[in-house]
């Protein structure tokens, strides 16, 4: 099919459109995949990544700063994700809330994240509109306007935000939110990462800024740049927009290791908007880039990953206890963008026929099965394959976001974003033995939490506002609660 | 939906220009000029029938060696009747085996070439996909085609499948996004409609049989209800013979008979408790004129602008985090939603602001080219990826639209006039057509939600445990 949209149409008369006339190139099914990047550290330490791709003529940014959940200070949890917030509410050449308003004019969208170790900031737009969307970027890392109305505005958003994606929902945020507050000990990997709503009520704006020069300076960044564009001429115009930017001083070191866990936890949630049992589970990970890591991910796979995935074939194909089974490597993100302590977790609700304890002897089954019987290769074959086409998945993503994120990971924490053209090496040197030596450390029993989610309430807290109960329960359950 | 505010952006350029502070040493005051439109053309899609009707799409485009294949049946709820989820129950029954092979050794089998069988049932379609490496494109395809065409439909399965379907639905329940979908949808259905009821009951699932699942196949599956997606990277002829081979001798099969899903109008006020909420899930429901209607495109355009401006004042006045206002199209009909969650003491406030503003929108022209302009580059770029082509292709094929439409659409968006949306919205946004589902703490937003000007005379229903 054509697309016949060229001159006559107002969206080829704007400046700020595609037009459509000539054929793209679609590579043969035989190409190898392999990512043109360039990689390049400005004056003042902020890195570059451009990595060209002329199949469609639009342009992705990504700005990542290394400062996420757990760089927030003590007292002030969810202040990196109202930092995020704060951000999109004007810079000095685009005041108000003119962030978005000003990518929606150059045609693109956009949006930005927080998450554990980086808040990243991302757009695509066409092509012809790159120029305008780096300067708005460069404008907001120069000279964020940070007023005190913008924060009390924000503090509501963030507020709403919570209720709609934790608290109005049944076990809203028990995974990804509960769960490692109960399985780790280190306050930066422990506390609430949407933040306490009375730590978000005393955020000041002197704390703003004081976290904006802390964190938000060049060389704490990554500015990835990919899609359609001329490599030489946009890597001089970010030199001369992002490198007048005063770098600013390293960040302060933050010490977020976790001992080793020696012995199993249990904890409880309860929810009275739940009607359905379950259980969150986690196990903490190997560090991330070695041999064990590697294995994990494929352990990831084979029990969570896909159709044939084990737990999904034994707790629902076989003994239907459950609908659907959740769960992964860092569950706000990818294996692949985070840079310390994680949790492999798994995440189930169960029929309330069924006792919880059963259905985690269930789980126990297959995790022991991997710390006693050797894979096949026919199973590893298997799982790079899944790997493969996720990884692919991730690369194709239309806005190019998952290529950004990768990119821009690699460089953050690991200096080297070429690792994106070899990340499978790592799965390839991985054997039955490294998996049977790597499930028996980091799947026993004493390495992991058990979360056990109640629908009800908890008659301890009575007389507890619902709002508060969802998130002091799993806080207190920490004094000893255990199925 | 996005949050934009794209009506502000003139006037923030002006006052930039007017209180322009001096610029940082490297940073123009000014943004750079966009440059010139950069020729594009999408690569080349296309389509053949075969003899037995049956439709296949191929789109060559994507970055990896992977390929997507997507079997579309027009087989939905809306060919249920009154057996709700007979589609689902009869498709879930369908991935627990076919050709023989079990559950197991079929996703065994898809994990040899990296993916996995999904499965999806919609008010419409019943769609089989999967992703997977290129160079397996032919071998899933056959696998494909052993789920659609040739299912165990074992009764050994069954009662896992009504298990897990009646787990799934209980837990589904608690939402208050659930609750408000299953009141609106009864109200803008009538009984005996396939859409009047959203879930089935408990025993509905449990007394499904296997006869009934063989009776719903018969009646719903075959080659000329079904279309194939094929995007990615893959041998197109390649592809097609293997499509042939796998589906050229199916039996063209049942034509589609299904009704129409035109909504009613109401008006109505459901308000159903939730003790203890911190959020007010609301559902405010206007029905419109079909996707092919003349007014579609002004109500697209309506929908921009409306639902940017409710966005960005909600969030700004802290009465919500993800307000958004969107189009169902149904099959001769369709109807316009504002959806929000709002935090529970500022429930009447927000909607008195949404009920005003759409007052003021029936009886007010205003400059739209913002909002086309944007409009008609997000379609673009969005078209110009192969998920949102395959995404546009499938929407243009569930609702028999010109072949040309994707083509057409940006002129068509430019074209509307500013002074229709004020017509479309007298004829179809009125408050006397509205149906408003609100799932909250009654005990704190009723008397408030009650005292509304728009929802005088309206008629409400109440459902509360409270005593």
């Amino acid at each position: 099919m054509r697309f016949d949209v060229v001159a006559g149409l107002g969206v080829c008369l704007a400046a700020s459109t595609l037009c459509v006339t000539a054929d793209a190139q679609t590579p043969s099914i035989d190409d190898d995949l392999h990512i043109e990047l360039s990689y390049h550290t400005l004056d003042n330490g902020l890195r570059v990544v451009l990595a060209e791709d002329d199949t469609v003529p639009t342009t992705t940014v990504a700005v990542y700063y290394e400062v996420g959940f757990r760089s927030e200070p003590r007292g002030r949890t969810g202040f990196a994700h109202l930092f995020e917030h704060l951000f999109f509410t004007g810079s000095r050449n685009i005041p108000g809330d003119g962030f978005h308003a000003f990518i929606s004019e150059i045609g693109g969208i956009s949006n930005g994240s927080t998450r554990l170790d980086f808040t990243n900031y991302f757009s695509v737009v066409p092509a012809n509109a790159l120029r305008p969307l780096l300067w708005a970027e460069a404008d907001r890392m120069a000279a964020p306007t940070l007023s005190q109305s913008a924060l009390d505005e924000q503090r509501e958003v963030v507020r709403n935000e919570t209720f709609v994606n934790v608290l109005n929902v049944p076990f809203g945020g028990a995974s990804w939110i509960d769960l490692p507050i109960a399985a780790n000990e280190n306050w930066h990997n422990s506390h609430n990462f949407y933040g306490d709503l009375s730590d978000l009520d005393a955020a000041e704006m002197t704390e703003a800024r004081a976290f904006f020069e802390t964190y938000y300076v060049p060389i704490n960044a990554v500015l990835v740049v990919a899609g359609y564009f001329d490599h030489d001429d946009t890597l001089a115009y970010i030199d001369e927009l992002f490198g007048a930017i005063p770098g600013g001083a390293t960040r302060p070191d933050l010490d977020v290791s976790e001992p080793r866990q020696t012995e199993e936890r249990h904890h409880t949630r309860y929810d009275p908007l739940a009607s359905q049992p379950g259980l969150a589970i986690g196990y903490h990970m190997p560090e991330r880039g070695s041999p064990e890591y590697f294995a994990m991910v494929m352990i990831d796979q084979l029990v969570l990953g896909g159709g044939d995935a084990r737990l999904r074939q034994q707790l629902i194909n076989q003994q239907g206890v459950a609908e659907a089974i959740n769960g992964g490597i860092n569950l706000l993100g990818t294996p692949f963008n985070y840079n310390g302590p994680m949790l492999w977790s798994i995440d189930v609700m169960h029929d309330e026929s069924v006792d919880s304890q059963a259905v985690l002897d269930q789980i126990d089954l297959a995790i022991d099965a991997l710390r006693t019987v050797p894979v096949t290769s026919d199973d590893l074959d298997r799982t790079r394959m899944k790997l493969m086409t996720s990884f692919y998945g991730q690369l194709d993503y239309s806005t190019r976001f998952g290529l950004a994120d990768l990119l821009a990971s690699f460089a953050l924490f690991d200096d080297d974003p070429s690792r994106v053209n070899n990340i499978t090496a790592g799965f390839e040197q991985v054997t039955p033995e490294l998996i049977l030596s790597t499930a028996r450390e980091y799947l026993r029993p004493t390495n992991r939490t058990v979360l056990q989610l109640v629908p009800g309430v908890d008659a301890s807290l009575s007389n507890v506002a619902p709002e508060d109960m969802s998130l002091a329960a799993p806080e207190n359950s920490k004094t000893g609660d255990t199925p | 939906m996005i949050v934009l505010a794209r009506t502000l952006f003139a006037s923030l350029l002006l006052i930039c220009q007017a209180v322009a502070q001096p610029a940082l040493a490297q940073i123009d005051s000014q943004p750079p000029e966009i440059g010139p439109p950069i020729p594009f053309d999408l690569p080349p899609t296309n389509t053949i029938m075969l003899e037995n009707g049956l439709k296949v799409t191929f789109i060559p485009w994507g970055m990896t060696p992977t390929a997507q294949i997507i079997v579309s049946v027009r087989a939905g709820n809306i060919d249920d009747g009154a057996e709700t989820w007979l589609a689902d129950t009869t498709v879930a029954v369908m991935e627990e085996g076919s050709a023989g092979r079990t559950r197991s050794q079929t996703a065994t089998r898809f994990a040899d070439m990296g993916g996995s069988l999904f499965t999806r049932v919609t008010h419409i379609h019943s769609t089989f996909a999967t992703y997977i490496l290129s160079e397996s494109a032919p071998e899933a395809l056959n696998l494909l085609a052993d789920a659609v065409r040739r299912p165990n439909f074992s009764a050994r399965s069954l009662p896992r499948v009504r298990q897990n379907l009646t787990h799934y639905l209980s837990s589904t329940r608690a939402s208050p996004d659930a609750q408000a979908l299953e009141a609106f949808l009864a109200h803008l259905y009538p009984e005996g409609h396939p859409y009047h009821s959203a879930y089935p009951t408990d025993e509905q699932i449990n007394g499904y049989t296997i006869a009934d699942m063989r009776r719903f196949y018969r009646a719903n599956f075959g080659a000329q209800r079904t279309h194939i997606y094929i995007s990615g990277r893959f041998d197109q002829a390649e592809m097609e013979r293997a499509v042939r081979d796998n589906f050229g001798d199916w039996a063209m099969g049942p034509f589609d008979d299904a009704p129409q899903a035109i909504p009613a109008p109401g008006p109505i006020v459901h308000l159903i408790d939730r003790p203890g909420s911190p959020q007010s899930t609301v559902r405010l429901i206007y029905p419109v004129s079909p996707i092919d209607g003349k007014m579609a495109r002004a109500l697209e355009v309506f929908d921009n602008s409306v639902g940017a401006f409710v966005s960005t004042r909600n969030r700004e006045l802290g009465y919500s985090y993800s307000p958004a206002t969107y189009i169902n199209w149904t099959r001769g009909g369709g109807y316009w939603t504002y959806a929000d969650d709002i935090n529970t003491p500022m429930t009447a406030q927000a909607l008195f602001d949404v009920f005003a503003l759409l007052d003021w929108q029936r009886g007010n022209s205003w400059d739209t080219s913002g909002t086309k302009q944007w409009m008609a580059n997000i379609f673009v770029m969005t078209t110009a990826s192969t998920d949102g082509l395959l995404g546009q292709i499938m929407l243009r094929d569930t609702h028999d639209l010109p072949f040309d439409y994707l083509n057409s659409y940006v002129g068509d968006i430019m074209d509307v006039p500013d002074d229709s949306l004020a017509a479309m919205a007298r004829m179809h946004i009125r408050n006397d057509r509205m149906t408003l589902v609100i799932v909250g703490d009654l005990a704190v937003i009723e008397a408030d939600i009650r005292a509304l000007p728009a929802l005088e005379g309206v008629e409400f229903i109440v459902e509360s445990d409270r005593d």
